[in-house]
């Protein structure tokens, strides 16, 4: 087979452009999943048990189904109940839904093993509900789990280019147009996919540089 | 009229399942006195400490702190009702505790954990909450400190750093559930010395400590625990002395 790198190379402007979508997209999405993740995870400790019922069953739907088929659901299956959401919306609402429930999963595994001491003490000194999760459990929480965190951020930034397929018109969406004109599928598709992991080897050592530099904050 | 006790605690309860903890334990604390609770590991004495504010429930009983009940209170139908999480969290306050492994916040400054509840529950603005918490610090000689994080402290800076996050709430009284067993022995004399102090000052405190030394030094009373209840309690050299149980003599016997 000729591989061409004149052509990755020339669908790279191109690509690049369509890259800035699923940037944003990502960053939305793990913006809103850390914020669901959070509620979720407070939500879960109250120990509410109807409650905890449902939320056991959307876990497990969630992680038991492909994520391309809750995009799909998102788009398709809402408008049913009334909710007709434009292919950006559908999609970031989509991943975001997904991970919250994984962040809420890892948040579960992190709280389980966070030491219970500086909670007591907080309640010791009268510091009320509210300011013991704000102030002593969300922040130590985050740092505990911030490894698993990145680790989900690539996660996100991979699965936008599952939003192709409801017509969101991102990197790989783009690749795909751009093949169309050029024959050239594959080196498109490759510079698409070399785009994203060099965006992604970005966000691990990001990810890293802010474990070394909050280490110490993690006691 | 006198003033009522600082502490005072009648019919204390509390078991985890079958095992009884705390088997009824009357004790009254009077403003500025030092009481030490000494005992065998197991005896009860850290969980009647915690039954105090509340950080575990006791089964029954009640626990006033300066004439105010905390936790329960009598229900005007007699008996008596638990207090609601609001009327609990005001009073914990005004009763500071002190843990054996510190427990501090691992992601603030010394000086933000010392600032930190006083800002959210006292009023103080930020400003004149670390005013207040570098002046704490800077007693207990932590003043270099106040910017490090606890992972960066040693565990008798921690220590102290734990003892002055629970003054800066000015409490009525302070309890000190083995503040010394987690250290070092050659900061174990820094922390007392400290402890001291407060003492001298006048605080009020209840101490369960290992440290005979420093109970009978300081302490105006020891009580002994032993199977949940006081099982003595006087003087400390009559206490330490003269033990009258054989309970006691044993237990002691393992200082010596």
């Amino acid at each position: 087979m000729d591989f061409s790198v004149e052509a990755a190379l020339a669908a790279l402007p191109a690509l690049l452009r369509a890259t800035g979508t699923n940037i944003a997209i990502a960053a939305a999405a793990m913006a809103l999943a850390l914020a669901g993740g959070i509620l979720l995870t407070i939500l879960r400790s109250l120990k509410i048990a109807p409650l905890n019922l449902v939320i056991g069953v959307v876990i497990s739907f969630i992680r038991g189904t492909p994520v391309l088929i809750q995009i799909f659901l998102f788009y398709y299956g809402l408008p049913a109940l009334g909710l007709q959401l434009d292919p950006l919306t559908a999609g970031i609402c989509a991943i975001a839904f997904n991970s919250t429930i994984f962040i809420s999963e890892i948040m579960r595994g992190g709280l389980a093993d966070m030491d219970p001491g500086p909670v007591e003490a907080a309640i010791a000194l009268g510091l009320k509900a509210r300011a013991i999760w704000g102030k002593v459990v969300i922040p130590q929480l985050l740092l505990r789990i911030l490894p698993p965190l990145v680790n989900e951020a690539t996660i996100i930034l991979k699965g936008t280019a599952l939003l192709s397929v409801i017509t969101v018109v991102e990197l790989f969406r783009a690749a795909q147009q751009i093949s169309a004109t050029t024959f050239r599928p594959f080196e498109t598709m490759l510079a698409a996919a070399a785009i994203i992991l060099v965006l992604n080897v970005l966000v691990s050592q990001f990810g890293g540089m802010l474990e070394r530099r909050l280490a110490v904050r993690r006691g | 009229m006198t003033a009522p006790p600082v502490l005072s605690v009648r019919g204390l309860r509390k078991s985890f399942g079958a095992m009884t903890a705390v088997a009824g334990v009357d004790l009254d604390v009077e403003a500025g006195e030092i009481v030490c609770i000494i005992g065998p590991s197991g005896c009860g004495k850290s969980t009647f400490l915690r039954c105090i504010n509340y950080l575990e429930r006791p089964d029954e009983g009640t626990v006033r702190i300066a004439g105010d009940y905390i936790g329960r209170e009598p229900a005007a139908a007699g008996g008596t009702r638990l207090q609601s999480a609001r009327q609990l969290d005001r009073m914990r306050p005004r009763v500071g505790l002190v843990f054996q492994q510190f427990h501090l916040w691992p992601h603030l400054s010394a000086l933000e954990n010392v600032a930190r509840a006083p800002i959210r529950l006292r009023g103080v603005d930020r400003s004149e909450a670390e005013a207040q918490a570098r002046a704490l610090l800077a007693r207990f000689g932590l003043a270099a400190k106040a910017g490090r994080m606890p992972a960066d402290l040693s565990g008798g800076e921690k220590q102290r750093v734990a003892i002055a996050r629970a003054l800066a709430m000015k409490p009525e009284l302070m309890l000190f559930d083995e503040p010394t067993s987690a250290l070092d022995p050659e900061v174990v004399g820094d922390v007392l010395r400290l402890m001291k102090e407060l003492a001298e000052e006048g605080m009020t405190m209840v101490v369960v400590t290992h440290e005979l030394g420093f109970a009978r030094k300081v302490a105006d009373r020891i009580v002994f625990f032993d199977a949940g209840r006081i099982a003595e309690m006087g003087p400390p050299d009559e206490l330490i002395d003269r033990p009258r149980s054989e309970r006691l003599r044993l237990f002691l016997s393992h200082f010596q």
